[in-house]
């Protein structure tokens, strides 16, 4: 019986935990993949496995947990080149509509089509930075490489961005830089 | 601030704020919570029932009442190697093997997705006869299994198939000579196997003696092991092969009409062999001519031995399908190495599963959903490998397992 009633508690937990968390982990799998479906489904894995680690009270930060794991989610999703090939693909018709009502609309359409065509360690550098505000040391920490290589690849990556943008549209290249 | 970054923030926003959980999200958490709870179960009972299962086996002298043992209480702590300091530690592994067949080296057993054992056999110990190889026939489910058992008696192989549905477990010999391993073999026979093609329809196994190399594959018009068998059996030798303790792995898919059959060699450094098999009109599958193993390098070079592989990360473009993991023996112990990420970093396995000699021969591996089980055939002991670097260590005695599905 105290096993049942235990697991009725931690179910009720979790699902606070959940609610609490769960629109900020979405958005953040969306901006690293561009796919809403897959953003659920990194985000249901996520939960889970961080569900395990807090049920044993092993996890302190919630928040931060759920936001590694669904960046090591999305890098090992992305990281399978046939994956990657596939995803460009999708992502390319994923612009969720076409967004032209003004220009800042249209520049911030342009600067999302970028994002999507940086190499995926640049692209989540980027997002954890700009989107995030984690600072290079908390980014670095999180995706497992030194504060050098943060700054590195969020350099690499606004400078892949900006010589994007200023392309011509004819000039962009289909499939976008593997 | 630059202006580049100014655009980048405001764009991320804008995509951001767009985006809304569904209301089936929370459901799926649930669904993969409580697949978190089974796979602690799985573990759990199938340790249980394999104490309990030992316990009939080995121990009904140590019995004078007769009846039978107790089930076991608990099982033997589970062995997790990884910190559990948040802030190194990636997020824990989640593997689920799914129904499985697994063997010792005579019982052999069919296990549900729980770990509860559905169907149990013994190979009858007046015979001596052991459990060599077994693959679950693809396609298979747990309600009805077909697979492909070899094993082995004073030197002489059978191959039997098993099946086991609703009324129980069936373990038959073939008698077919054209389905027995090791006819006209020479001196020193080894057979390693078997391994049924991707489409379920043959089977294969690898012979070794003071002749030579060949492969051997087998097929039915009708269900495995049905009479009579068809013609499309083949002896295929493969001159120049290396010599000696070459272990078959898997047959995998590579394209429409062409597979391919993974070996691993107990005595090679670097590297796994493959070799093309085609099926040709007459439904024989076939190598082209001249071809033999062909030795693939594994990357990177200098990490020691390869010794297991599994799984396959599907073709791109036409290249080669690769293992999705490698077992390893370097020079800091055991490892599994998830090709399937461009940049895998070595899982480090327990020393535990090194046999007297040091090394982990023969060894096994499978992919299982989430990651990996891998094993010592010789010392039974065996670890689930979660894809992120949780290692379970299995407190049961596995030294033959192969998924059901």
């Amino acid at each position: 019986m105290l096993t049942i009633v235990r697991a009725a508690v931690d179910e009720r937990s979790f699902a606070a935990v959940f609610n609490t968390h769960h629109r900020d982990a979405v958005r953040l799998a969306y901006l690293l993949t561009s796919d809403a479906a897959q953003a659920e489904d990194i985000v249901a894995e996520a939960f889970a496995k961080v569900y395990v680690r807090w049920r044993r009270g092993e996890v302190r930060d919630v928040g931060a947990y759920l936001r590694r794991a669904v960046a090591n989610e999305a890098n090992s999703k992305l990281r399978r080149r046939y994956l990657e090939r596939r995803e460009a693909g999708r992502q390319r018709g994923d612009d969720r509509g076409v967004r032209l009502i003004d220009e800042q609309a249209a520049d911030r359409d342009a600067v999302w089509s970028a994002l999507g065509r940086l190499p995926a360690r640049q692209r989540q550098a980027v997002v954890l930075r700009y989107y995030e505000d984690l600072s290079e040391a908390d980014t670095a920490e999180l995706l497992g490489v030194s504060v050098g290589t943060v700054k590195s690849q969020v350099s690499r990556g606004l400078a892949r961005l900006q010589a994007l943008l200023e392309q011509p549209a004819s000039e962009s290249l289909p499939g976008g830089e593997r | 601030m630059t202006p580049i970054e100014d655009r980048l923030r405001a764009s991320l926003r804008e995509r951001a704020g767009d985006v809304e959980a569904t209301p089936l999200l929370w459901l799926e958490v649930d669904r993969r919570v409580t697949r978190r709870r089974r796979l602690a179960a799985w573990t759990v009972v199938a340790v249980t029932a394999a104490a309990a299962m030992a316990a009939v086996v080995v121990a009904p002298a140590l019995l004078p009442d007769g009846t039978g043992p107790e089930i076991a209480d608990r099982p033997a702590p589970i062995e997790d190697p990884t910190p559990s300091d948040d802030a190194t530690v990636p997020p824990p592994g989640t593997v689920e093997p799914g129904p499985l067949l697994v063997a010792t080296e005579r019982l052999i057993r069919v296990l549900d997705t729980d770990g509860a054992t559905l169907h149990a056999d013994e190979l009858p110990e007046e015979g001596e006869s052991t459990v060599v190889g077994l693959a679950v026939r693809p396609g298979s489910t747990v309600e009805q299994v077909t697979a492909a058992v070899l094993t082995t008696a004073e030197g002489m192989y059978d191959l039997r198939v098993l099946r086991a549905d609703a009324d129980g477990l069936t373990l038959e010999v073939i008698d077919d000579p054209a389905h027995q391993p090791g006819q006209g073999a020479g001196p020193g026979l080894v057979v390693s196997g078997p391994v049924w093609a991707p489409d379920g329809m043959s089977l294969a196994w690898l012979e070794q003696d003071t002749t030579g190399v060949r492969l051997r594959t087998v097929g039915w018009d009708a269900a495995a092991g049905s009479e009579p068998p068809v013609t499309d059996h083949a002896t295929l030798p493969l001159a120049g092969a290396p010599a000696g303790q070459l272990d078959l792995v898997d047959w995998v898919e590579v394209a429409t009409d062409r597979t391919l059959v993974r070996v691993t060699s107990r005595v090679a450094t670097d590297r796994w062999f493959e070799l093309t098999l085609r099926r040709g009109a007459d439904g024989a599958w076939s190598v082209e001519p001249g071809r033999t193993l062909d030795g693939v390098v594994a990357p990177p070079a200098g990490d020691g031995p390869v010794r297991a592989l599994a799984g396959t990360i599907p073709a791109v473009d036409g290249a080669a399908v690769a293992p999705a993991w490698l077992v390893r023996v370097g020079v800091e112990g055991p490892v599994a190495v998830p090709l399937a990420l461009d940049d895998p970093r070595p899982i480090a396995l327990p020393a535990a599963l090194l046999g007297p000699d040091g090394d982990l021969v023969p060894a096994w591996a499978v992919e299982v959903e989430g990651g990996l089980v891998v094993g010592n055939r010789r010392t039974g002991s065996a670890v689930v490998v979660g894809e992120d670097g949780d290692v379970t260590v299995l407190a049961e005695t596995v030294a033959h397992l192969s998924p059901i599905r």
